[in-house]
């Protein structure tokens, strides 16, 4: 089973995407509400998937995602973004994310955007 | 959080908790006049995590409110200096922040949000473009500029960058039999911001290809978006690598729809424009994190050695990162529980403090005389009484949320009826049971209104009494003993004794004639149901709700209110409140066989007295002297109507009491001990006759399955 990474500040979507993941055969093997969390938990835990916010208070997002590909330049991490976000999508891209959702997002593009993702 | 908790309930809860952030961000940056750069970003954030959570619940018109207002701050946010309209900025967020707490207060009330929110997200979107439009030197620079790093890139400077980029071309041409092939991709529906998903395309492929041309041309606009979303996008590229390779670099890409993968002749993709298209892509990236620093202003983007003062901001920004990342591990010992946990929690520890007393000190074993059963009993209650004092504590929460709301009510208000007021919070660390916090909040609130809409007058009225134009109201919490004290006074007109009585006894209200009403007896009117001497009725008070409503929740709590007033001086109320409602430390007394409870914390002594020692006040009743102060006496069982009392002073036995307003000695026939009790709420077939349970705070179980009244110490005697 792979085993997923839920950043997000928001309680609402962490509980969200793992609801709708664990339905699909991932598991969610650790949560963080900040960049700063989540570097640590992925160093802990190396998950298969991270699903990472952009928009979070301490350590956004895009540091974070740098931050994991320094240690783990395969590391497979899906941005998830809001409409109005494109430049930090786009740089999020080329630092090296796996791809991108964009919020409000249905429970097909998801897994599709996780199943996508060969580990 | 587990995972049986609906998503509703999650969003519910966390965004309630994030609009009242919003509240205190709101009403601190406004006491300063101005938001500073860290309340702006900390406004931004809260609303683009509501907008996140209500577009996927699909709860339209709050994410786009939410999503305007988000807007807004992004543009004040990436341009600090401009200036804008402090005032208005605020009034439109309130007016959001009351929207969409409105709304998701009706979701938690299991009501469908259904409130249409277009005028406001109209006014903030209008207010967002008089912004973008208005003196915009810094902003319009900033466009300038990015077309400024594309144009030459495409034109002048591209000859001479696209020439060696030519030869590279040509070199691994040489060097690898190239293969050119043209690709067109759909993107799936809805996916979303189909540009930067090309953008990803290219950027995937990139380091395989020696040349990419796409159609449309420049994907990162906005006007190809809809291009690609309706007519696919195109690639023609030149590679060295197999087309396998390059078909498989493209599919790892997301949400690909369809791919139409064809191989063309070199010649098709060898074209001056193609190589210029991909310098330009790279000239593009490298550009870009200068102007993204400047344009987006990230909280740590960290591509910024471009300017001196990016490299100081990131160190910063590390330095940050370190200390947060320290208190992000001390905020994880954190964990939020659902009330109703807690609630049942406190419930069994209440059972279990009551059945711990009926096993030890179950008569049949009592008699046995049991030594080893004695230990282990005293080793429970040991046990019990922590476990309780545990369970209490986490319970307590400070009263800190519940006064700072008051300041929004404040703030409104002094808009709306043109006065000053200002609100002192004292001793906001004070700890409760968050039932009671909970119940405080409408109190709290109709006290203020009333304070504000009759107390405070306005600054002119004001001036020519001699006070200062701004008004004080001052909310003070402070523990005493089992009870917090909460008092609300302003430094208003005050009560006007003579109104209130002549409105009183207009109203039937009262009684007597005029002269022998007290002060007391007059201020409390305040509180009777519909009373209100205010001639017109304003927006916030004078329909005589209100007041009432605050008494009945109060004295719900088993708490109580008293009201004191100096004319031209202000009011002040006070509420006494038990600080948990569960469980007290209580004293049964017996009156002819009914046994009650009265709270030990308001028993100062308790004596025989001698047949002597009571006298009588002129109006006859029953006075005794106790450490050189008079007190009146009680009888119990006259007030409850008990038979088979004791009667005699000497048989029985008196109980000094504190109370709020008046001490008094409590006549009973014996003391039976010391007990916990848990309080529990009168069944609503007898609380229903007040008069029957005037001066009872509700009733307990005691340990062998009998029932007790516990006396509301307060209720039971208001004075001769």
């Amino acid at each position: 089973m792979k085993r997923v990474l839920v950043v997000d500040d928001a309680a609402f979507m962490r509980v969200s995407i793992k609801n709708t993941i664990t339905k699909h055969g991932y598991e969610v093997c650790g949560e963080a509400e900040n960049g700063a969390v989540a570097f640590q938990k992925y160093s802990e835990l190396s998950p298969d998937i991270v699903t990472m916010d952009i928009t979070m208070p301490e350590m956004d997002g895009l540091a974070a995602l740098k931050k994991i590909l320094s240690i783990n330049p395969k590391a497979n991490v899906i941005m998830v973004s809001a409409m109005g976000q494109e430049s930090m999508v786009r740089e999020a891209i080329i630092s090296g994310a796996k791809g991108f959702i964009v919020k409000p997002f249905k429970e097909d593009v998801i897994i599709s955007a996780l199943n996508n993702i060969n580990v | 959080m587990s995972q049986n908790d609906s998503l509703l309930d999650v969003y519910v809860f966390e965004n309630l908790q994030l609009l009242e952030q919003l509240e205190s961000i709101l009403l601190a940056a406004e006491k300063s006049d101005r938001f500073n750069a860290e309340q702006v970003g900390a406004v931004f954030r809260i609303l683009h995590t509501i907008k996140g959570s209500s577009g996927m619940m699909n709860f339209d018109a709050l994410m786009r409110l939410s999503h305007a207002v988000e807007d807004l701050f992004a543009l004040i946010r990436e341009n600090p200096e401009r200036e804008y309209e402090h005032r208005t900025v605020f009034d439109l967020v309130f007016a959001a922040q009351d929207f969409l707490k409105g709304e998701i207060e009706r979701l938690q009330d299991g009501i469908a949000p259904s409130g249409e929110a277009n005028d406001l997200i109209e006014k903030i979107s209008s207010y967002h473009k008089k912004l973008l439009n208005g003196s915009a030197p810094e902003k319009s620079a900033a466009p300038q500029k990015k077309q400024k790093a594309k144009k030459p890139a495409a034109t002048e400077e591209a000859p001479t960058v696209a020439a060696p980029a030519a030869e590279q071309t040509e070199t691994a041409e040489a060097e690898q039999a190239a293969g050119a092939y043209r690709a067109k991709i759909f993107f799936e529906p809805g996916c979303k911001m189909e540009n930067v998903r090309a953008f990803g395309v290219i950027k995937s492929i990139e380091d395989i290809c020696t040349s990419i041309r796409t159609v449309p041309e420049d994907v990162l606009k906005e006007q190809s978006e809809d291009w690609i979303v309706e007519s696919g996008f195109e690639l023609f590229v030149e590679t060295a690598a197999a087309a396998e390779v390059l078909k498989s670099k493209i599919l790892a890409n997301f949400f690909i729809k369809s791919l139409e993968f064809s191989a063309l002749s070199p010649s098709a993709v060898q074209q001056p424009k193609a190589v210029v298209q991909h310098v330009e892509v790279k000239q593009e990236e490298e550009a870009e994190p200068i102007l993204e620093a400047e344009a987006l202003a990230a909280p740590s983007v960290s591509v910024q050695e471009a300017a001196p003062k990016h490299v100081a901001q990131e160190a910063e920004a590390a330095a940050k990162n370190a200390a947060d990342a320290q208190s992000a591990q001390q905020k994880q010992n954190y964990m939020s529980v659902k009330l109703d946990k807690l609630d049942k929690l406190m419930n069994l520890v209440g059972e279990i403090v009551i059945t711990e007393t009926t096993v030890t000190k179950n008569p049949e074993v009592l008699k046995l005389h049991l030594d080893s059963f004695e230990k282990a009993s005293r080793q429970l209650r040991k046990l019990t009484d922590e476990l309780q004092d545990t369970v209490m504590s986490i319970r307590m929460i400070p009263i800190s949320a519940t006064f700072h709301r008051l300041e929004r009510i404040v703030r409104d208000m002094c808009r709306k009826t043109g006065k000053q007021a200002e609100l002192v919070i004292i001793g906001e660390d004070t700890e409760m049971d968050k039932s009671v916090i909970d119940n405080l909040g409408d109190p709290l609130m109709h006290l203020i209104r009333n304070s504000m809409d009759h107390g405070i007058e306005t600054p002119e009225e004001r001036q020519r009494k001699g006070k200062p134009a701004t008004g004080k109201i001052v909310v003070e919490a402070r523990n005493t003993g089992g009870d917090v004290v909460i008092s609300i006074s302003d430094d208003g007109v005050g009560l006007d004794r003579d109104k209130l009585v002549k409105k009183g006894i207009e109203r039937g209200l009262i009684k007597k004639p005029e002269a022998e009403v007290t002060e007391k007896e007059a201020y409390s009117l305040i509180f009777a149901a519909g009373f209100s001497t205010n001639e017109a009725v304003t927006e916030f008070s004078g329909r005589g709700v209100g007041m009432d409503v605050a008494i009945r929740s109060i004295e719900k709590m088993g708490g109580s209110l008293s009201v004191d007033s100096t004319p031209d001086k202000g009011m002040s109320v006070q509420m006494r409140i038990p600080l948990t409602l569960a469980i007290i430390d209580g004293m049964q007394v017996s009156a002819g066989g009914t046994v009650f409870i009265v709270p030990l914390l308001s028993i100062q002594k308790s004596f025989k007295p001698k047949n002597g020692d009571v006298f009588r006040d002129p109006d006859g009743n029953e006075m005794i002297l106790v450490r050189g102060k008079c007190y009146p006496v009680v009888r119990l069982y006259e007030l409850y109507h008990i038979e088979n009392a004791r009667t005699e002073l000497e048989d029985g036995i008196l109980v000094l009491i504190e109370a709020d307003q008046q001490g008094y000695c409590l006549f009973v026939d014996e003391l039976i001990g010391e007990q916990q009790t848990v309080i529990k709420p009168m069944p609503s077939y007898i609380s229903r006759y007040r008069r029957w349970t005037k001066g009872i705070a509700g009733c307990t179980i005691l340990g062998d399955g009998g029932i007790s009244l516990i006396i509301d110490i307060n209720s039971l005697f208001t004075g001769v």
